[in-house]
């Protein structure tokens, strides 16, 4: 009689084994942030004023992403923009195609950020300790949950189509605009930047094209996944889609990827 | 004519050399105990509380095992026969549940020729189980036997084995034997020592009383004494010592026993070390009385006085209780081996 | 009147019955004669019983007399030709069959003797006693306290690998074949099927095997082995798991030859101080054995401990001391509102065991086994693709890599003690990241990496009783082992696929050959349950000789004792690996060990008291497959330099029993030199998956230990286990480090300057002192405390090279070099227990309490981080190097384990 019990027992725990593995329900769907912006882009790049500027206002800015690190050629930060301009967010993390998506609506609380402004081009970050940079990376995760929010995922900006000379002003800086036919008259090297290997440190390649007679230097880190990839000859015309940006007087522009090369 | 004679002249005198060195040669008698751990009848017996031991009970108790242990018996002191030289003259035993399987014991084939004979009386005790005594007659001649009760002051209601004492003579001398199962080590060691010492004390008060009455009566003590030698109930209350110098009247007790247990010998195991329950204690007279015939004697192969039957067969060969006492059960578990104590015995040597 | 009549009539009816009753009672049985049982007719039976009461027996040898009073009496038979039988009856009140009763034939006495002396051949036997021989059916007094009472420290019996201890089951060598580890998690969860074990210590002999210098333990898991009965217990607990539950039944050997034994458990949840560990584990066990005869026995053993258990993760003290607790588990996230565990242990690996004996006489005694183990090994872990790295204390999370901004610093603190996702893993943040997926493939996944084993284990044992003091055992072993290693895709987290591909190649190679895992299928879609990423079998074959010898005489003992074979080990690629496309795929060389043992031993006992022994050993094995290839995951080539282990061990000892007092001392020296290591790591300097093999490693472990048991008082007892050694390293070994993803060679064997460190990871000094008590009504009680000291943290062999050294002052080089000692600590702990015997049924419990004291800072291992930090100036060069943080594990609090059993 007992035997039984104990031997319904044994059976009962030997099936048992079979089952029971932990299963964890998926997590919810992402919510996308809803926040009015109460500042435009190009308000708040206009708050920097002769040096680092720490934000005191609560200053809410919303853009979209238009810059992406995919493919190594932007490190550590990003860019959004809206009807009034494009700033750069020294967000300091990587990888971070895969979570501030090109085309993403980025909400940013400025408060107790500090912009800075380096060879004229104003960004968005936290204190810098380094003297010769007025602002440095936000870092943290918990300072970058107060400050940058995700909103919906919608279609990526249609880049700015620059035709003539002229569209390229400061208030287009941070922007994604496509040079249209504009020609190679310049570059450093025959690939687009130069990989480090051994000894061999990474260099930048620079590829100065001109639309009319305004030059704009197309600067590739060597960094790059398409680094090594051959850039066109001199005086090749081609349409660059890029993000417009500036070292103190020169234009420059930062490639997404070589999607952005359409030679003519 | 001349021829036949010449014949039966050399004849008688063969038979008679024959004759008169099988009697002038001294004679060894070995004298065993062993404990049989619970040998019972498949029978259930009404009245004693034998059930365990019957096919439906615990230890599922039926021919095949019972059968089993026997010829195990039979092996152990058939072996032990083999080792000393001839069949024990007088074996005691313990932990048996009534005649019947006596009977069956002396009628085993190898054992049969020894034509033992069975001194034995039910015992009190709840568990049913007997002390008993067998002996050769061509040895020793019997003469009485009784059941000494063993009583508890201050506990009425306690029963447990009777102490047997049987006599008689060997060669012409009077031998009083007493084959012992004291009481266990139930609920502690110190809490039962009272219980074994009330039983030491029967044995005591017997052989004294005898002694005053036949100074010249020689003692043995045999059992499982559930006490190591050195243990009050043995070595105070029945006085055996581990000296011979130590016994001075023909009363006193010599227990060869002691000197093994000392030098770490045991008859039985338990948590990894060895007691020695099973005694076998003489008297004076066997040991220091120069006028006795029948002595004590020793083993060439052994410096001590006493023997114990610890051969590799009894033992457990290998597993996690490796050279334990090869038993008969392991809780309800059947291993088909012999016993849990090995047997013990001296030699008597009649200096004839 | 009619009242008064009806009362007469039943009195009367009663005195008639107690009348017929009393009639019905008496003695009756059957005259035999002694041999042949043949019924004697003519039997005088007398008995006296008051006055002499008498029958005589019949053609049939039976008689009867009734109506006896009752008492106790004796009872004469008596015939012609028969000496007279003495009985004495004790006659109750019904008719008692005495049976069977016996008659001796009268012969004369000297006849009789002189035929039985004959029998007895006095010349060849012998009557010698044995000397008592020590017994060892619990383990030794020391090993039985410190193989429990230490395990909280994780201790090493004598400063020696777990590997270096024999485990046999059911006669069988059962340690891994591919790292020599002691396989006890092959049966965990079946306590009660495993009890019955013999164990060796040092460098004793066993029944089994030559085994080596740090003991072995056989289990005997056939049915037959198992105690008889049925076994039930119910465990709660609080330092490993929550709650067990536990059935065993036994059938104990059935006359019929039959045994079978059953048994099943479960052990569910975690502990009370780490998060994320727990336990869903099963364990199932059968076994059906057949005495065929008195000579051959066969047993079939089957059992499986199915296990899934979330790991723990060590931290640094950093994050330790900025959380609060020694207990931090970076293991685990929130999903789901449950903790997650990313490193969770699957496995479930089944035995099974045919054992087969054969005793032709009680000389010899002949023994077959075969077992066969197979099933799915598995470890969980994270892995991710073009995205940030998800564990949470990784050391760009850490405030320390802020040291010179203190302003991130506390930022990077509070986000530690408010957000869960920012302590643990978030799980949540890598779903999103996959969802975002362009085309559905994941950036985080869950890895499973398998070692999935086939194991076929034979042996062939004779132990022969060549005399009754020498014993012979030979014995013929073989082994082979096929272990897949692979890792598959456990969970998408949210994405659809992956892509088989090296990514650290590919950040190195762009595309291309390089950057395929498996060139015969590049750029494979996978899904959950695919394999991918490195695959490869290690196939392991030895077989061996060996044999021991034993004499014993006068007290004296001595063995001898030797095996000899053979070890072959190769490994099969799967993939045809894109950086090495030649060295990858296919067999690599065959690489052969002949390995060898040779132990001798020398023992003298006096009485079972005191006994002293020395024994030496010299020992040649081989390396392991896991330690043997530079990189396994990647390629087939051999490490440099590969050869055997070279051990030499020698211990004296003295064991003392005498009236309750259990001793051991021990003296032990043992040099191994020659020994192979091999560390796989993520490398940040290289960034990439790095190996250091290492070759030459010596060392020296010498020290004594000593066991004590002294009875105090009655049912108390005092237990002490000591042990104090040295061990070092006693040489510079080299390392080579190399990398998965290229086949450059970053450190070639450069030299590791460690000699005269210790050894890491055991206490050096353990002494544990208790009193244990048992009351004669079943209870148990104990206290003891231990204290361990001269502990040491295992080693990154690169801070001992000189290339770690570069650009280092003084100061900071010996900072560089400096092994960790661990501070000395006191444990106390407690036990109490209860049994009831009620009838057949047994109901008991038993409480423990461990580290009653509740101390969380006892360190019990960790590591040296196997990283360097590069130390750049502003151009970029480097300039030195400094250590990362240690992690470490500590010391569970105050646990608690209660365990109540009920057997029957």
């Amino acid at each position: 009689m007992k035997k039984i019990y104990n031997i319904i027992l044994i059976a009962a725990l030997t099936l048992f084994s079979a089952s029971c593995t932990k299963t964890f329900d998926e997590p919810d769907e992402f919510v996308p942030v809803n926040m009015e912006p109460t500042h435009t882009i190009a308000q708040l790049k206009a708050m920097r004023i002769g040096g680092s500027t720490e934000v005191l206002e609560n200053v809410i800015v919303s853009g979209k992403v238009v810059s992406s690190d995919a493919e190594g050629n932007f490190y550590r930060t990003f860019f959004i923009q809206d009807e009034t301009g494009g700033i750069e967010i020294k967000i300091g993390k990587t990888n971070l195609q895969s979570y501030y998506k090109e085309g993403q609506t980025i909400v940013v609380k400025a408060r107790h950020l500090t912009l800075g402004s380096y060879g004229g081009m104003v960004s968005l970050g936290e204190r810098s300790l380094e003297s010769k940079y007025e602002n440095g990376y936000i870092d943290t995760d918990l300072r970058i949950n107060e400050t940058i929010f995700r909103g919906s995922l919608g279609p990526k900006v249609t880049p700015l189509e620059i035709t003539d000379q002229s569209q390229i002003t400061d208030s287009r800086l941070g922007t994604l605009v496509t040079l249209k036919n504009a020609k190679l008259i310049k570059r450093n090297m025959a690939t687009w930047a130069q990989k480090a290997s051994g000894t061999v440190e990474a260099v930048y390649g620079e590829h100065t094209f001109q639309i009319g007679t305004k030059s704009v230097l197309v600067r590739t880190s060597g960094y790059a996944k398409f680094a090594s990839e051959p850039a066109p000859s001199l005086n090749t015309i081609a349409d660059v889609t890029g993000i417009l940006t500036k070292y103190n007087t020169t234009y420059q522009l930062v490639l997404n990827s070589l999607d952005g090369v359409v030679v003519k | 004519m001349a021829r036949l004679s010449r014949v039966l002249i050399i004849a008688t005198a063969i038979l008679l050399f024959a004759i008169n060195s099988l009697s002038s040669q001294p004679r060894r008698y070995p004298v065993a105990f062993y404990n049989l751990e619970n040998l019972f009848d498949t029978i259930d017996t009404p009245n004693v509380v034998d059930e365990e031991f019957t096919p439906s009970g615990p230890y599922q108790w039926g021919s095949q095992r019972y059968y089993k242990k026997l010829s195990n018996i039979e092996e152990v002191f058939y072996r032990l026969s083999q080792a000393t030289g001839s069949f024990p003259a007088v074996i005691g035993m313990s932990e048996l549940e009534n005649r019947n399987v006596l009977e069956d014991i002396v009628s085993l084939p190898k054992l049969v020729k020894a034509n033992y004979q069975i001194v034995h009386y039910d015992s009190p005790d709840v568990r049913g189980v007997d002390v008993a005594l067998i002996y050769r007659p061509s040895v020793f001649n019997y003469e009485g036997s009784s059941s000494l009760r063993v009583k508890v002051e201050g506990r009425p209601d306690f029963k447990t084995r009777d102490i047997l004492m049987t006599w008689g003579t060997i060669d012409g001398e009077k031998f009083y034997f007493f084959v012992c199962h004291w009481p266990s080590r139930r609920g502690g060691e110190q809490t039962s020592e009272p219980l074994r010492c009330a039983a030491a004390k029967v044995a005591r008060d017997a052989i004294d009383s005898v002694s005053k009455i036949d100074p010249k009566a020689s003692f043995i003590l045999m059992g499982d004494l559930n006490d190591d030698p050195v243990n009050r109930s043995i070595y105070e209350v029945l006085g055996a010592k581990g000296k011979m110098s130590e016994a001075k009247n023909p009363g006193d007790m010599f227990n060869p026993f002691h000197a093994m247990f000392k030098a770490g010998y045991g008859s039985l195991a338990y948590q990894d070390s060895w007691n020695l329950f099973d005694n076998i204690a003489v008297s004076y007279n066997l040991i220091n009385n120069p006028k006795q015939k029948v002595v004590l004697a020793k083993s060439d192969n052994n410096k001590f006085w006493g023997n114990i039957f610890n051969r590799s067969f009894l033992t457990q060969q290998s597993g996690q209780y490796k050279n334990y006492p090869l038993r008969t059960f392991v809780g309800t578990n059947f291993q088909g081996g012999y016993s849990d104590h090995f047997p013990v015995f001296i030699y008597l040597l009649s200096k004839q | 009147m009619k009242i008064r009549a009806t009362f007469i009539f039943t009195a009367l009816m009663l005195l008639f019955a107690c009348g017929m009753y009393a009639q019905s009672n008496g003695i009756k049985g059957k005259v035999v004669n002694r041999e042949g049982r043949l019924p004697v007719k003519g039997a005088k039976v007398v008995l006296m019983a008051g006055t002499e009461m008498s029958a005589v027996t019949s053609e049939t040898g039976e008689f009867q007399i009734t109506d006896i009073p009752l008492g106790t009496y004796s009872l004469v038979v008596t015939a012609s030709d028969f000496q007279p039988a003495r009985l004495n009856v004790k006659v109750e009140n019904y008719m008692k069959d005495l049976n069977f009763i016996t008659l001796v034939a009268a012969v004369t006495v000297k006849n009789q003797d002189a035929a039985m002396m004959a029998d007895f051949d006095t010349e060849s036997s012998s009557d010698a006693q044995a000397i008592p021989v020590i017994l060892t059916s619990s383990k030794d007094v020391y090993e039985n306290i410190a193989g429990y009472k230490f395990s909280d420290i994780r201790f090493k019996n004598r400063g020696y690998e777990s590997e270096t201890s024999a485990v046999y089951l059911n006669g069988l060598y059962f340690n891994d074949a591919l790292t020599g580890y002691s396989p006890w998690s092959l049966w965990t969860g079946l306590n009660e099927a495993t009890r019955n074990q013999e164990s060796s210590t040092g460098l004793d002999i066993s029944d089994y095997g030559v085994s080596g210098f740090n003991g072995s333990t056989n289990i005997n898991a056939t049915a037959s082995q198992m105690r008889k009965g049925n076994r039930f217990s119910v465990v709660n607990a609080s330092g490993q798991y929550r709650f067990r539950l536990m059935a065993t039944i036994a059938s104990g050997e059935k006359d019929n030859g039959w045994s079978y034994a059953l048994s099943a458990s479960t052990r569910m949840g975690g502990n009370d101080w780490v998060n994320g560990v727990y336990y869903n584990a099963f364990a199932w066990f059968a076994s059906v054995e057949k005495r065929l005869n008195e000579k051959h026995r066969v047993a079939l053993t089957l059992f499986g401990s199915p296990t899934e258990r979330g790991t723990q993760g060590s931290s640094t003290q950093e994050v330790y001391d900025m959380i609060g607790s020694n207990y931090y588990n970076p293991n685990w996230g929130y999903q789901d509102g449950k903790i997650r565990n990313s490193r969770v242990r699957k496995n479930h690996e089944p035995v099974a065991i045919l054992n087969y004996t054969f005793t032709p006489n009680d000389k010899i005694n002949l023994k077959a086994a075969v077992s066969y183990r197979f099933g799915k090994n598995g470890y969980s872990a994270l892995d991710w693709y073009d995205a940030p790295d998800p564990r949470p204390d990784y050391y760009r999370n850490l405030p320390s890599y802020y040291e010179d901004d203190p302003y991130k610093a506390s930022y990077i603190r509070e986000g530690w003690l408010t957000d869960w996702n920012i302590r643990q893993i978030n799980w949540d943040k890598m779903y999103d990241v996959n969802r975002n997926s362009e085309d559905g493939r994941s950036q985080y996944i869950l890895e499973e990496r398998h070692t999935d084993q086939q194991d076929l284990n034979a042996k062939l044992q004779a132990a022969i009783n060549l005399s009754a003091a020498s014993k012979l055992n030979v014995g013929a072993e073989l082994r082979f082992n096929k272990t897949d290693y692979y890792k598959t895709i456990k969970d998408l987290l949210g994405g659809e696929h992956w892509i088989d591909i090296d990514k650290f190649a590919e950040r190195d190679f762009a595309s291309g050959d390089a950057i395929q895992n498996d060139l015969n299928h590049p750029n494979r879609v996978v899904k959950k349950g695919d394999r991918y990423g490195y695959s490869y079998l290690a196939h392991v074959q030895n077989y061996k000789g060996w044999f021991s010898y034993k004499f014993s005489k006068h007290g004296f003992e001595a063995y001898l004792a030797g095996e000899a074979g053979n070890t072959t080990f190769w490994r099969e690629g799967l993939y045809r690996k894109g950086l090495f496309p030649d060295n990858s795929y296919g067999n690599s060389e065959k690489l052969n060990f002949f390995t060898y043992t040779a132990k001798g031993g020398l023992a003298y006992s006096i009485g079972g008291m005191h006994r002293i022994y020395a024994n030496v050993a010299y020992i040649e094995s081989a390396p392991f497959f896991q330690e043997s290839f530079v990189s396994p995951r990647t390629r087939n080539s051999v490490v440099d330099g590969l050869t055997t282990e070279k051990t030499m061990s020698a211990d004296i000892n003295y064991s003392l029993r005498l009236q309750g007092v259990k001793l051991r001392l021990t003296g032990f020296y043992t040099t191994i030199k020659d020994q192979t290591n091999l560390i796989s790591f993520y490398d940040d300097i290289s960034r990439s998956f790095s190996n250091f093999s290492m070759t030459g490693i010596d060392q020296v472990n010498a020290g004594v230990e000593l066991g004590l048991s002294v009875p105090v008082a009655t049912g108390l007892s005092a237990e002490a286990a000591f042990s104090y050694g040295k061990y070092v390293y006693s040489s510079n070994p080299y390392v080579t480090q190399t990398v998965d993803n290229s086949n450059e060679v970053i450190l070639q064997n450069e030299r590791v300057y460690w000699e005269d460190y210790k050894i890491p990871s055991s206490p050096q000094t353990a002494l544990n002192v208790g009193l244990d008590y048992k009351s004669p009504n079943s209870i148990y009680a104990g206290v003891d405390m231990s204290y361990y000291d001269q502990m040491y943290l295992d080693m990154n062999p690169v801070y001992r090279t000189d290339f770690a050294q570069v650009g280092l002052s003084a100061e900071e080089s010996a900072a560089m070099r400096r092994q960790e000692k661990f501070k000395g600590a006191a444990v106390l702990n407690a036990n109490i227990g209860k049994s009831w015997y009620i009838g057949s049924y047994n109901i008991g419990f038993s409480l423990e309490i461990k580290n009653i004291l509740n101390n969380q800072s006892i360190k019990t291992g960790g590591y040296e981080q196997m990283r360097l930090k590069a130390n750049e100036d502003s151009n970029g060069t480097i300039l030195n190097y400094s250590r990362f943080d240690s992690k470490y594990f500590y010391m569970f609090g105050t646990t608690y384990y209660l365990n109540l059993y009920f057997r029957f």
